[in-house]
């Protein structure tokens, strides 16, 4: 399992694929406050990605891959400051 | 997990070559003589992270057989790689379409072949 | 060789035998589109199949052909039996390379230049009948590049260290890359990861996701298409960056940045005039030029300002710029005048651009000739041809010699030893009777009674031992022999298969893969047939040849336990333990026969080619049919029935059918048919070749057999039509008026019929003249197992195969006459010549005469005819496993073969047509 789900918290880990992308948007219509857990994660598909863009979700641990947090912070970031 | 590549090719020496080259770099590897032989294989239960399918072959090409995969629920992300002598931007164009990932033009050396794949397979 | 390489050639072969057909198929319907697809998918993998190897020759050819059939299939270019012409001749060229891969490893260096000029004569080909001339154009635009769409604001966003990463390495000469990239709304749909591929961007110094458009709510998200744009700063090539967003070039821009954009001095604004003391002093170093002092005075002003200060940016960057080698006064002056303003420097002012560092593309090295290696081995002359006769006589002798010593060492508790001793002795006593060596005759028996008595072969060693010693001293060329025997006898002990002795041609070499098996390791055929190596089924095939004659030495067990021994009881078990082991023995024999099956589409498929080629030449219209091409036969029975074969087809080709205004003329069609089929009846195949041409005269080829003295008068005027077309079987009988040069080259038809007796077979012709002509061979399933009847004469046993024996008979002495000084009897209201078969084989001895006054007769039969062969008695019938000889004993004519049998002793296989 690529994403881990908890009472009110996704955790990532791995590589999350692009087949997880529909229930992970089902998970986050139902709970509209949950975080997201990246600690573990290696890579996810931009779907992923695009879920959690549009559902504005805060990040509770950043990815431990440097390069990932990089990259996820250019964007991630910038939603959550809007 | 080692990954599953799925490889389609008429040619024994080619599935011959690529398969050494994959199961060498730790990939599970299956193969099908034809896009007939592979759709079976897709439809009954086979769920390779990547299919890598020669153009032409006998009984179903690789085109036809791209387009009948991505219409398999379970395929409609899979990566694809045409591994092919052709090169026609025409053909490419027609391949992206429908809804192949990338081209390599035969003959691939084995590290070019796995650098590919690695490109196109996350956590490969 | 390695796996691949193996599965290759194989492979290889099977592509260019499908090339060729389908070449030919499409000279009757040039427009079958299926067919041009095959074609081209066949070239095409060839092709492709070859890259994987060092082949440059083969692959040129194939990629010539490739385009050229390419072209084809897309109607560029019409079919024509001049492309065909040249494609098959690229294919045979590519069979020649097979074959010297196969048999050498690598392409003769000559080959080179042969495949140039193919590839050429393709390419031109290929241009000269483009219907449309216009090649398409690849446009290979590739996304604008110009500096105006530089996103400064991206830059921006930069860390300040990537900035100045960034601006150091483009400083020293590299070119870094502004990568967009914009991935298509379904690229999802096309298997793709953009992100994984944007993370992927080499030499990438730092990137950014962005989002294409505003997201919706949650509810109408569509995950599934792909709505962002990724951006990555790289200081790769232009080059690898495009290899590497390959697949989606055409959703990217690269941009070159220039060195001054990441010159962006960023931090609080505070301070304002404050600063304007420093940039006045500053200014005043730079018309002085002392840059030295200027460093100075802006790493104190750094230390005292917070660093957070877009001044101490700017100082960072004004440092920079300094210690960049060499210095950009201009720069340094606008960078400077931007501290005044506390505005971006504004780069455009800058007159010189970039301090060019033109990367130097370094030129490729050019291969030189060096390496090239000039083939130098000339082979070293062959020895045995070069001696004299005697000496090729004493080579021979000794090599006997050493094999028979090989033998007698072998175990010597095995059954059959005392037929061994016996055999062993009779070789050595031959030979030495051949060379009037009538010591050893002597010393040889002296020996062998010793043998037999000792039931040990220990007395026969030493004499052989104490030969091959005198042999050596005194002719010193047999010294090396007993180690090496050059004549290519095989010696016992080399478990390896005895060598098939018909010559193989070069496309029967890919039949070696016997039997013809599924061809692809795919897993859904894998599992119901296997390619086997032939060498392993020979293996099997001569052990099972060992069980059945080590099966056949219990029969004398049995007898030898009862009478010997007197033990019945035992004798009974062991002939039921027998029956059983025979059995099994019988079926596996079978089983193995089985594996042994191959089609005699093998030999087929040749003709298509053969008969377009012949036809051609001849210019005849020839329509080819093949039936039952998928009737089996053993490999080497198919293999044999090869060269008969296109022998058979070549001469009706050539004398039979008739050139299209003769066919007219006569009434017929102007494309005359040519059937070869084949079908099994019984346990024999018959294969027959139909032509509808001319036929044949048997008036013309009795006048022809006649003055050739082949028949006399009395003959001629006996004979039937069927008999007298028959006779074109005789040696030494060509009908051609004209000797062609397809058939007549000096090989008649008796050639062909030499070639299928010795498999066994037996072939006949029938033909009207006028109507055509047909040639019928029936041949055996399998030459495995012979059944054999034996027959004694001169204290002497022999095996005559059974195929051959019509009858037995015992015949009064008073009922032979002589006419003509050779002896005949009238059987069965016929005369048939009767031979000695004692003479025949230059026994001495007379025929015996059993005490009724009769002799025993053999009536054999040779091909169409029968003769009678005067034995001293007849035995049982056997099966045996005939083995072919060789070496010196390969050309005896009057044996086919040799087998072994139960008790160990060898039984020569009479050949009738040799002796007779």
């Amino acid at each position: 399992m690529a994403i881990e789900y908890k009472k009110n918290q996704a955790v990532f880990v791995d590589v999350v694929s692009v087949d997880e992308a529909e229930t992970l948007l089902d998970w986050l219509q139902n709970k509209p406050n949950a975080k997201i857990d990246l600690g573990r994660c290696s890579h996810l598909h931009p779907s992923n990605l695009q879920v959690l863009l549009a559902a504005k979700v805060s990040i509770a641990v950043w990815p431990k891959d440097i390069n990932l947090r990089a990259w996820l912070e250019s964007i991630l970031t910038i939603t959550q400051a809007v | 997990m080692a990954k599953t590549i799925f490889v389609v090719d008429d040619s024994a020496t080619i599935l011959m070559s690529v398969k050494n080259n994959l199961e060498i770099a730790g990939y599970t590897v299956e193969s099908a003589a034809d896009g007939v032989i592979a759709l079976d294989k897709l439809k009954s239960g086979l769920k390779p992270d990547l299919i890598i399918t020669d153009i032409n072959m006998p009984n179903m090409n690789g085109l036809e057989l791209i387009e009948h995969t991505r219409a398999l629920p379970n395929f409609r992300f899979t990566p694809i790689l045409i591994l092919t002598t052709e090169n026609q931007q025409s053909s490419r164009d027609q391949a992206k379409k429908l809804g192949a990932t990338g081209w390599l033009v035969k003959p691939v050396g084995g590290s070019d072949l796995l650098k590919i794949i690695k490109q196109v397979l996350p956590g490969a | 060789m390695n796996p691949l390489l193996e599965q290759f050639l194989s492979e290889a072969r099977e592509f260019l035998q499908g090339i060729a057909e389908k070449l030919m198929q499409l000279e009757n319907t040039p427009d079958d589109s299926y067919l041009l697809v095959e074609l081209f998918r066949l070239v095409h993998t060839l092709k492709g199949n070859s890259g994987l190897f060092e082949f440059p020759e083969m692959t040129r050819v194939l990629h010539a052909g490739e385009d050229l059939m390419d072209a084809v299939r897309d109607g560029r270019v019409g079919f024509s039996q001049k492309l065909a012409d040249d494609l098959l001749d690229a294919m045979d060229f590519v069979s020649v390379l097979c074959d010297q891969i196969e048999q050498g490893g690598k392409i003769e260096a000559d080959m080179t230049v042969d495949s140039y000029r193919l590839a050429e004569s393709l390419r031109v080909l290929m241009a000269s009948q483009m219907t449309s001339a216009q090649t398409p154009v690849v446009d290979d635009a590739q996304p604008a590049s110009t500096k105006d769409t530089i996103n400064f604001l991206a830059l921006n966003q930069l860390p300040e260290t990537v900035r100045i990463d960034a601006y150091t390495r483009a400083m020293a000469g590299e070119t870094l890359y502004w990568v967009i990239y914009t991935p298509i709304e379904n690229c999802f749909f096309q298997g793709e990861d953009p992100f994984f591929t944007a993370r992927q961007t080499p030499e990438s110094l730092w990137g950014q996701i962005s989002a294409q458009e505003a997201w919706p709510p949650l509810a109408e998200l569509d995950a599934y298409r792909s709505a962002l744009r990724f951006e990555a700063l790289s200081a790769a090539s232009r080059e690898e960056l495009i290899e590497h967003y390959r697949y989606v070039e055409d959703q990217i821009q690269l941009i070159p940045v220039d060195p001054w954009s990441f010159v962006i001095p960023q931090g609080n604004p505070n301070g304002g005039p404050v600063y304007e003391d420093f940039v006045l002093d500053a200014l005043q170093y730079m018309d002085a030029g002392d840059l030295t002092a200027l460093r100075s005075v802006a790493e104190t002003m750094l230390q005292l300002s917070n660093p957070e200060l877009w001044l101490s940016s700017a100082l960072r960057w004004l440092i920079l710029l300094l210690d960049t080698v060499p210095p950009n006064h201009q720069a340094i002056t606008i960078l400077i005048e931007s501290l005044r303003s506390l505005k971006a420097p504004d780069w455009s002012l800058l007159t010189d651009t970039l301090p060019v560092v033109t990367a130097v593309a370094v030129a490729p090295t050019i291969e030189t000739g060096s390496e090239i290696k000039t083939p130098v081995e000339t082979s070293s002359v062959t020895r045995a041809d070069a001696k004299e006769i005697s000496e090729a006589d004493a080579l021979a002798l000794a090599s006997i010699f050493a094999t028979q010593l090989q033998i007698l060492q072998l175990d010597d508790n095995a059954s059959w030893q005392l037929g061994r001793i016996k055999a062993v002795a009779g070789v050595l006593l031959n030979c030495c009777k051949a060379i009037d060596d009538t010591h050893a005759i002597a010393a040889i028996e002296e020996a062998l009674a010793a043998s037999l008595a000792a039931e040990n072969s220990a007395p026969l060693i030493d004499w052989l031992t104490a030969r091959s010693l005198n042999v050596a001293v005194v002719k010193p060329v047999a010294e090396p022999i007993a180690e090496e025997p050059p004549i290519g006898l095989k010696t016992l002990d080399e478990a390896a298969p005895m060598p098939t002795v018909e010559e193989i041609t070069p496309e029967l070499v890919s039949a070696d893969d016997v039997p013809k098996f599924g061809r692809r390791p795919d897993e859904s055929t894998a599992a119901k047939s296997l390619k086997v190596d032939q060498a392993k089924i020979d293996r099997l095939m001569n052990l099972i040849g060992e069980i059945v004659v080590s099966k056949n030495a219990l029969p004398y067990l049995a007898q030898r336990a009862e009478e010997q021994f007197g033990v019945r009881e035992l004798s009974r078990e062991i002939k039921a333990q027998y029956a059983v082991i025979n059995r099994i023995a019988e079926e596996m024999q079978d089983a193995i026969m089985q594996v042994r099956m191959m089609p005699v589409s093998f030999v087929f498929q040749r003709f298509p080619r053969l008969v377009r080629d012949i036809s051609r030449k001849l210019g005849k219209e020839v329509h080819l049919v093949l039936e039952g091409e998928e009737t089996e036969a053993d490999k080497n029975i198919i293999e044999a029935l090869a060269d008969p074969l296109i022998h058979i087809v070549r001469n009706s080709l050539d004398h039979g059918l008739e050139l299209p205004d003769v066919r007219r003329a006569a009434g017929k069609p102007a494309s005359g048919t040519l059937t070869i089929k084949a079908n099994q009846e019984g346990d024999q195949v018959i294969i027959e070749i139909i032509d509808d041409g001319k036929g044949i005269d048997p008036e013309v080829i009795k006048r022809k057999a006649y003055e050739k003295n082949i028949i006399d008068e009395a003959t001629l005027e006996r004979m039937s039509d069927l008999e007298a077309v028959n006779l074109i079987f005789a040696a030494g009988f060509s009908t051609a008026e004209v000797v062609s040069d397809l058939s007549g080259r000096g090989v008649g038809m008796d050639v062909v019929r030499t070639a299928v007796e010795k498999v066994n077979g037996a072939i006949q012709l029938d033909s009207q003249v006028g109507k055509g002509t047909r040639i019928r061979i029936s041949l055996p399933l399998s030459m495995a197992v012979t059944k054999v009847m034996i027959i004694e004469s001169d204290d002497q046993v022999f095996g005559m195969p059974m195929d051959h024996v019509v009858e037995i008979v015992r015949i009064p002495v008073s009922e032979l006459t002589s006419i003509k000084q050779s002896l005949t009897t009238v059987f069965r209201g016929k005369i048939v010549a009767l031979k000695s078969l004692n003479s025949l084989l230059g026994l001495p001895a007379e025929p015996i005469v059993n005490s009724d006054g009769e002799v025993a007769v053999l009536i054999a039969r040779l091909g169409n005819e029968v003769v009678g062969l005067i034995v001293d008695d007849f035995h049982e019938t056997i099966d045996v496993i005939q083995k072919p000889l060789t070496g010196v004993l390969a050309g005896l004519g009057a044996y086919s073969g040799s087998a072994l049998m139960g008790d160990g002793s060898v039984l020569m296989i009479l050949n009738v047509r040799g002796i007779v």
